[in-house]
């Protein structure tokens, strides 16, 4: 069971609120451009297609985290000499690389074009377990929350079993 | 504390300037001109063998370059397209082409190729809107020429003809041209790309990407206006 007085102890500062407030906003409109649901040019426009509302509420869970995540990330580090979660950037970059339609933006372009069928293969790799890509990402990332949480509130409990064996 | 908010908006705003430029990039509107420099024209660009919707002298036409393996063209072929057919090409302002870019694996040349012998006898949209209707993952084998020949089957076409046509890769030298038209004459990056242009061959512009009926209807009405 994931702890939330870690939640509380962090946000309780506006900053933190407002910065993975920030975070949510920049990584929701990542998603969102590489999913091809939201376009600047030329007119701006979102939009969400039956067939990418799975993928768009993963992707709005993977950023919920992200800025969950970051921020407190960002508060061990200023009041700690702790070190940033590793599966926070594993989370987060998987996240990314899982959150768009690989083969036939850009990005799947380029991997064809320049790693041949080695390109071929990950593209189609990334396409077709875009899901379970993003399933993994949002565990790996509750699994970075949770370590945090761990960090953040681990130096209040006393383990007497170790107290008894001493 | 004011420092760490100002911080924070500084490394948002270009983080979100980033992702904006990228995206811009991937959907730019340019002018569209081949490898020499010089306008694309319809007439190069439409023959006999091009699958098209509407009526060739209509003011503008759109030309789709797709993939039937790739999804953001199946979105764009359940979403946006019927919407654009039911407002420009019934009304006969727009004509729409479909061109293949066959870049995520073989069976995507096969399908092409299929979809081709299927508008020898007249059904390439029924054949396009059956295989965009069931969409499978990209290269899992759904698009071979066994299911191919099912889908022609399913559709009405005359067998006999279709599989000869497809097993004597009749429409393959159309399909390269139509990739190196894509790749190397329009220096397309990506799955569907358009090139919307007047019949006349001016106003060229160039789209990739699934983007929905309100930036076509905004495109379309600048070119039927201008």
């Amino acid at each position: 069971m994931l702890g939330l007085s870690s939640l509380k102890l962090v946000f309780s500062n506006r900053f933190y609120i407002f910065l993975a407030s920030l975070i949510f906003i920049s990584f929701f409109i990542l998603f969102n451009v590489l999913g091809e649901l939201l376009f600047f040019l030329p007119v701006f426009v979102f939009y969400l297609p039956q067939d990418a509302i799975p993928v768009f509420v993963l992707s709005n869970v993977i950023s919920v985290l992200i800025g969950i995540v970051v921020s407190m990330n960002v508060y061990i580090f200023r009041h700690s000499k702790l070190k940033l979660s590793k599966s926070f950037f594993s989370g987060s970059s998987l996240g990314i690389v899982s959150g768009a339609c690989t083969s036939c933006s850009s990005i799947g372009f380029v991997l064809l074009t320049s790693f041949g069928s080695a390109g071929a293969a990950l593209s189609t790799f990334l396409s077709v377990y875009q899901i379970p890509l993003l399933v993994s990402s949002i565990m790996i990332l509750i699994w970075s929350y949770y370590s945090i949480d761990k960090k953040l509130t681990g130096s209040c409990i006393l383990d007497y079993s170790q107290k008894d064996s001493v | 504390m004011k420092k760490g908010i100002i911080v924070g908006v500084i490394v948002a705003a270009v983080i979100v300037s980033i992702i904006v430029s990228i995206a811009n990039n991937d959907t730019s509107i340019n002018e569209s001109t081949d490898a020499t420099g010089s306008k694309q024209s319809p007439s190069n660009l439409i023959t006999k063998d091009t699958p098209l919707k509407g009526d060739l002298s209509a003011p503008v036409l759109l030309i789709e370059f797709g993939d039937f393996q790739c999804p953001n063209c199946g979105r764009f072929a359940r979403e946006t397209a019927p919407l654009i057919e039911e407002a420009y090409i019934n009304s006969g302002q727009v004509s729409m082409a479909f061109k293949h870019f066959t870049i995520i694996g073989p069976d995507s040349k096969t399908a092409a190729m299929a979809s081709q012998c299927a508008n020898d006898q007249a059904k390439f949209w029924e054949f396009h809107d059956e295989l965009y209707q069931n969409q499978g993952p990209e290269n899992s084998g759904w698009a071979k020429t066994d299911n191919l020949k099912k889908v022609a089957s399913k559709i009405g076409l005359d067998r006999q003809i279709f599989d000869s046509c497809l097993d004597s890769n009749k429409y393959q030298s159309l399909v390269e041209n139509d990739l190196n038209i894509a790749v190397n004459q329009i220096k397309f990056k990506g799955t569907p790309s358009f090139l919307i242009l007047k019949n006349d061959g001016s106003l060229p512009e160039t789209l990739t990407g699934a983007y929905p009926f309100a930036t076509f209807q905004k495109i379309l009405d600048e070119k039927l206006s201008g």
